[in-house]
């Protein structure tokens, strides 16, 4: 039944039970790392990307979750470039239900991008640093130092640097 | 204070989280994500709707005498009695064929002509998965029946050939799914499906065989012409994905016959999973003739969740409790049931719950609502 797609294992191992556990982290980088009405085609993207690069895939150097989310972050990454200078997107969001931070949101969404990759995983997908670091590519000394720095940017942003 | 911003930023994401309800399906509460609907996450969408439209039951013709006491009840509520076998829902659907009644002969290709197929991108798919819909016309001369499952529907090359696919060619046990086609009467299916482009020919027809072996003369939909888009979500899914078919509602059902009946459902619109969804059906007659009970039906119930070509269910199958209902329905009068499902073996995520009358092993009456099961 099945055809030559990739590698055979792929599709013995079918690629959508192999992501699905992992779909709802993806959607959460996404949300975080691109505007709203993005955030679908980056998870689209990014899952037609991993499907693509399937072969690539070596547990041996991190989890499933970690290599898809930096498969995310490069897709996020893709789009905000694309971003048209016209509309740029104020961070403010369009869920009505978002709990009111708009303050720290904005900030949050300032931050260079390496910064806002490490928060997002870090703070809002709630990994520890070790897998923040694996998905940055990475030391761990290095998420730790970027953290840093994007707290000290956050303080600075939003007054609480005294 | 260094603190002081790590604890806003951790306060603020665990808001966000769970202000984040999870994509439909997905069972991983540790991290929250968007309700991405547009495309990849709509599968379990496509999948909801094949499956009621596989339990989407046929007409019933049944005519009793009625007995109009207990009229006045209608209007209260029937109380759940949890009397009734759980369904053998583990893990992908099995089949459950309940055998056509005696005397009904199976139906052939040669009873049906195709008058209708259309194929298009599911409301609310992802990129690359199409369904195909395609309404058939009994032209037989005699009823005879169809199961909903054993029927065989592929696609198939310009040459003839057929694609590969890993479609699921059974479906959810406990509904009937023998289903009765009389002359002249439509059948509508619907088949999800999608095409890696430059991995396979292109799909070119899609063949049809009422019976699940092989047809002298298949029943055939033409894919000339449809736009397939590229870059599927899924390629490894690759071709027909979940297909079935489903007859026409029961809008031909005798007055005084269970089929008569319209019944709608009250459910909450969420339920926390491994807790019990509680919800009412109000069965009411909008014919002039009465309905009874004398006979009493069976109820199937079930929960779907369906976040990625598998269905995780919860169900139950049981008498209806006659014993606290009103024997009869008058014409126009109304009754309420309360019944209890728990979400056993069922996964977080947006999902369907049905409830269906079911006498003779042929189902009667449906109600169905969304539902989403929270983590």
């Amino acid at each position: 039944m099945n055809v030559e797609v990739g590698r055979p294992e792929a599709v013995k191992a079918d690629f959508a039970e192999w992501a699905r556990p992992h779909l709802a982290a993806m959607a959460a980088l996404a949300a975080r790392m691109a505007s709203p009405d993005e955030r679908d085609d980056v998870v689209q993207e990014a899952l037609t990307a991993a499907w693509r690069k399937f072969e690539l895939y070596d547990d041996a150097r991190g989890t499933p979750r970690a290599w898809l989310l930096a498969i995310v972050a490069d897709q996020a990454r893709k789009f905000y470039r694309r971003r048209r200078p016209s509309s740029p997107w104020d961070g403010t969001g369009s869920r009505a239900d978002i709990p009111a931070d708009l303050d720290l949101e904005r900030a949050v969404r300032g931050l260079p991008a390496r910064q806002r990759l490490a928060v997002a995983l870090h703070y809002f997908l709630d990994l520890p640093v070790a897998e923040v670091a694996v998905v940055m590519g990475c030391a761990e000394g290095t998420v730790k130092a970027t953290l840093s720095h994007a707290r000290a940017c956050l303080r600075r942003e939003l007054g609480e640097d005294a | 204070m260094p603190a002081d911003i790590d604890e806003r930023l951790r306060d603020y994401a665990a808001r966000w989280r769970a202000s984040q309800p999870l994509p439909p399906g997905i069972g991983d509460p540790g991290v929250g994500g968007e309700p991405v609907r547009r495309r990849w996450s709509a599968l379990a969408v496509a999948a909801s709707v094949i499956v009621v439209a596989l339990i989407a039951g046929g007409a019933l013709v049944l005519s009793r005498h009625s007995d109009p006491q207990q009229r006045e009840q209608a209007g209260g509520i029937v109380p759940w009695n949890p009397v009734g076998q759980r369904l053998d829902t583990a893990g992908v659907s099995t089949a459950r064929p309940i055998g056509a009644p005696a005397g009904v002969r199976l139906c052939s290709s040669a009873d049906f002509t195709v008058v209708f197929g259309r194929t298009a991108i599911a409301p609310d798919a992802l990129a690359g998965w199409l369904t195909t819909s395609f309404v058939l016309r009994s032209t037989a001369q005699s009823p005879c029946s169809v199961s909903a499952y054993g029927i065989d529907v592929e696609l198939v090359d310009a040459n003839g050939g057929p694609l590969p696919d890993d479609v699921v060619r059974h479906g959810p046990p406990a509904f009937p799914s023998m289903l009765l086609v009389r002359p002249g009467q439509f059948v509508f299916g619907a088949v999800s499906w999608a095409w890696y482009d430059g991995r396979a020919p292109r799909p070119a027809r899609l063949v049809i065989d009422p019976r699940g072996g092989a047809a002298d003369s298949p029943l055939i939909v033409s894919l000339a012409g449809v736009s397939i888009p590229p870059h599927p979500l899924n390629p490894s899914n690759l071709g027909l994905w979940r297909s079935g078919w489903f007859p026409q509602p029961p809008s031909v059902g005798v007055p005084g016959s269970l089929a008569s009946l319209s019944a709608t459902m009250h459910a909450p619109p969420t339920v926390a999973n491994g807790s019990t969804v509680r919800y009412t059906v109000e069965v009411v007659n909008h014919t002039t003739a009465p309905v009874t009970f004398d006979q009493c039906p069976d109820i199937v119930q079930r929960l779907d969740v369906v976040p990625i070509k598998q269905s995780y269910t919860s169900g139950t199958r049981g008498p209806l409790n006659c014993a606290s209902a009103p024997s009869t329905i008058a014409a126009g009068a109304g009754v309420t049931f309360a019944f209890e499902l728990d979400t056993k073996g069922v996964v977080p995520g947006r999902g369907r719950l049905s409830w269906q009358l079911v006498l003779d092993s042929f189902p009667a009456v449906l109600a169905t609502a969304e539902l989403t099961v929270t983590p």
